[in-house]
């Protein structure tokens, strides 16, 4: 090839990658490689928690598990005990005194009625009459129908990292018969941090609660979730053949002015389950009834679309710019994507941030493998000129944007509305 | 001077059209709306008095006929508002009210009632007294059978159709 004035034209050289954008792109891999190591390790920690309880959880169920075996979980089951119960004593002395009153109590006056049928057979004394055959069961005593009325004051303190929130409600049980004398409802899900007798009444109970709970957060659909926000009570000293709650839908309400911050109220559910403990001991045999009442708060969406969609789509949009500078400007093209692949991970991580561990993929990790995706081929686009010849330039630079443009909008528009 | 006889550009046109649609119907979605419906008088609680024993804060609870669901409302109500509603209503009564649905820059819509059977009660942005409980409730079924209940205070489709001054998104 010749120039314009007949000389002949120098080969151009092809431009090598600087050692300021290899040093960004080995950064950029780092960045990537310690922020999945991150979210791996975040989920090994969730899992080592799981030990115990199943350690505790084959004890419960131990009936047919060897001396040895037993031994040994009961031993791992104490030790978790032990784990479990330092923090709730250095969390206040309230807790621990509460445990040692409850440790001085006279033991269930059921057991008085129970009788020791065969000493061979396990040595837990059963009820003959009646429908269960626990020795907590009361047999000859008619079940009184509660109907359980809440009335939930604030929730404070909500942390979709932990799970963890803080409640204060009222509780109130009225029924038309006499309830049983003693009745305390024990969260399930929590601790209770401040109990108020307000009534103390045979028909009329009424007690003001606060306390911190802990639930699951459901994150498929993030940063477009509702979360449920239970609190779970339950009265362990009677049975459901003496109490039986009920849910009262007009005496069930959330207080005037009630929001939580950051969350837009959208539901209340309050059911009743009938629970069924795995037997702890032989003739294990008795229901309780648990109340569960629940709060399902939804993320406001606008909030949702402007934290995590925009930046995303911003990204994309900037990096897409690049398709139309042509390989003179290699460079300016180059800053055009690889920066937003930075800014992609980091954003990506920042997002993680805020949420626990989870074994599925969110929305927002939908949205951000599309992201991924886009750069990918937005820099794929420029690479590739570095294996075809360069007389391929042009029709590389004019296809490339023919196709990835609208490659990009489909994987965006799959990102969003997978 | 002679002015240039230009074609026409059709697609201009539509720009312009497109835009000031666009235009009117921005305007028009946050544009407040008056309802007027019927409710069922169930408290009338004077809260404060002057020291001839005239009211001059009261409380009015009640609850919308025309709509299903559950609407449990309280208004409060200065000196003016106190006199009237004093004269006209009685627990048990039904009487006519009339609503605002606007747009709230706490980003919902939002509504005030402004008038209770003919008594004009100009609602107080620092009144923090008067509230309403807005929700539609359904049984919670599991396996067939009733074990409780869900209200929900978004989603409310069967009230919103038929008030929809209760639509808050």
């Amino acid at each position: 090839m010749q120039t314009r004035d007949g000389r002949p034209e120098k080969p151009r050289l092809r431009r090598r990658i600087d050692k300021v954008q290899l040093l960004g792109l080995v950064v950029l891999v780092l960045v990537v490689l310690f922020a999945f190591a991150s979210k791996v390790s975040a989920q090994q920690g969730g899992g080592s928690k799981g030990v115990g309880a199943a350690a505790a959880a084959k004890l419960k169920a131990g009936v047919k598990a060897d001396a040895k075996a037993e031994a040994d979980a009961k031993a791992e089951a104490d030790a978790g005990a032990e784990h479990a119960a330092a923090p709730a004593e250095h969390a206040g002395g309230g807790g621990s005194h509460e445990a040692k009153e409850d440790e001085k109590e006279d033991p269930v006056e059921q057991l008085a009625t129970a009788v020791l049928v065969d000493p061979k057979k396990g040595g837990v004394p059963i009820h003959k009459e009646g429908p269960y055959r626990s020795p907590f069961a009361t047999p000859n005593t008619p079940v009184v129908h509660a109907r359980v009325g809440f009335l939930l004051e604030t929730v404070e303190e909500f942390d979709i990292k932990k799970g963890a929130f803080t409640a204060h409600f009222y509780v109130t049980l009225t029924s038309d018969r006499p309830m049983p004398p003693k009745i305390d409802l024990k969260p399930t899900n929590g601790k209770i941090d401040e109990k108020d007798v307000l009534a103390d009444l045979p028909t009329f109970k009424m007690w003001k609660m606060a306390g911190t709970f802990h639930i699951k957060p459901d994150l498929h659909a993030y940063p477009f979730d509702t979360q449920e926000l239970d609190i779970e009570l339950e009265d362990d000293s009677n049975g459901q053949d003496t109490l039986s709650l009920e849910t009262d839908v007009e005496r069930s309400f959330l207080d005037s002015g009630f929001s939580v911050p950051g969350w837009d109220t959208s539901f209340v559910r309050a059911r009743i389950l009938s629970h069924f403990y795995p037997d702890r001991f032989d003739d294990d045999d008795l229901y309780y009834s648990r109340y569960m009442f629940t709060l399902g708060v939804k993320r406001f969406a606008t909030s949702a679309v402007f934290t995590v969609f925009v930046p995303a789509l911003v990204i994309v949009m900037i990096s897409l710019s690049g398709l139309w500078f042509p390989r003179d400007e290699l460079e300016v093209r180059s800053n055009a994507t690889t920066p937003m692949l930075a800014a992609a991970v980091l954003f990506h991580f920042a997002l993680m941030q805020e949420l626990p561990a989870t074994a599925y993929l969110s929305r927002a990790d939908k949205l951000m493998m599309g992201v991924y995706g886009c750069l990918f081929l937005h820099m794929l686009s420029s690479w590739i000129w570095f294996v075809f010849d360069e007389k391929k330039t042009d029709v590389i630079f004019r296809w490339a944007k023919y196709i990835c443009a609208p490659l990009t909008f489909i994987i965006m528009a799959v990102g969003i509305l997978a | 001077m002679i002015a240039k006889n230009r074609a026409p550009n059709p697609g201009k046109r539509v720009t312009v059209v497109a835009l000031v649609a666009a235009a009117l119907l921005l305007g028009g979605c946050h544009r407040p709306k008056k309802y007027e419906s019927t409710v069922e008088i169930t408290r009338l609680s004077v809260v404060r008095q002057d020291e001839t024993g005239a009211p001059t804060t009261t409380d009015v609870e009640f609850s919308y006929v025309e709509c299903p669901g559950t609407q449990t409302e309280v208004v409060r109500g200065g000196k003016d508002f106190a006199t009237c509603v004093g004269q006209k209503l009685k627990v048990g009564s039904r009487a006519k009210v009339k609503v605002l649905h606007r747009w709230d820059p706490e980003g919902f819509y939002n509504y005030d009632v402004f008038e209770v059977e003919g008594c004009p009660r100009p609602p107080d942005p620092n009144d923090e007294a008067s509230y309403k409980i807005v929700r539609e409730c359904a049984d919670w079924t599991v396996n067939g059978s009733k074990v409780g209940f869900q209200c929900n205070y978004q989603n409310k489709k069967d009230v919103n159709k038929a008030c929809p001054w209760f639509k808050s998104h």
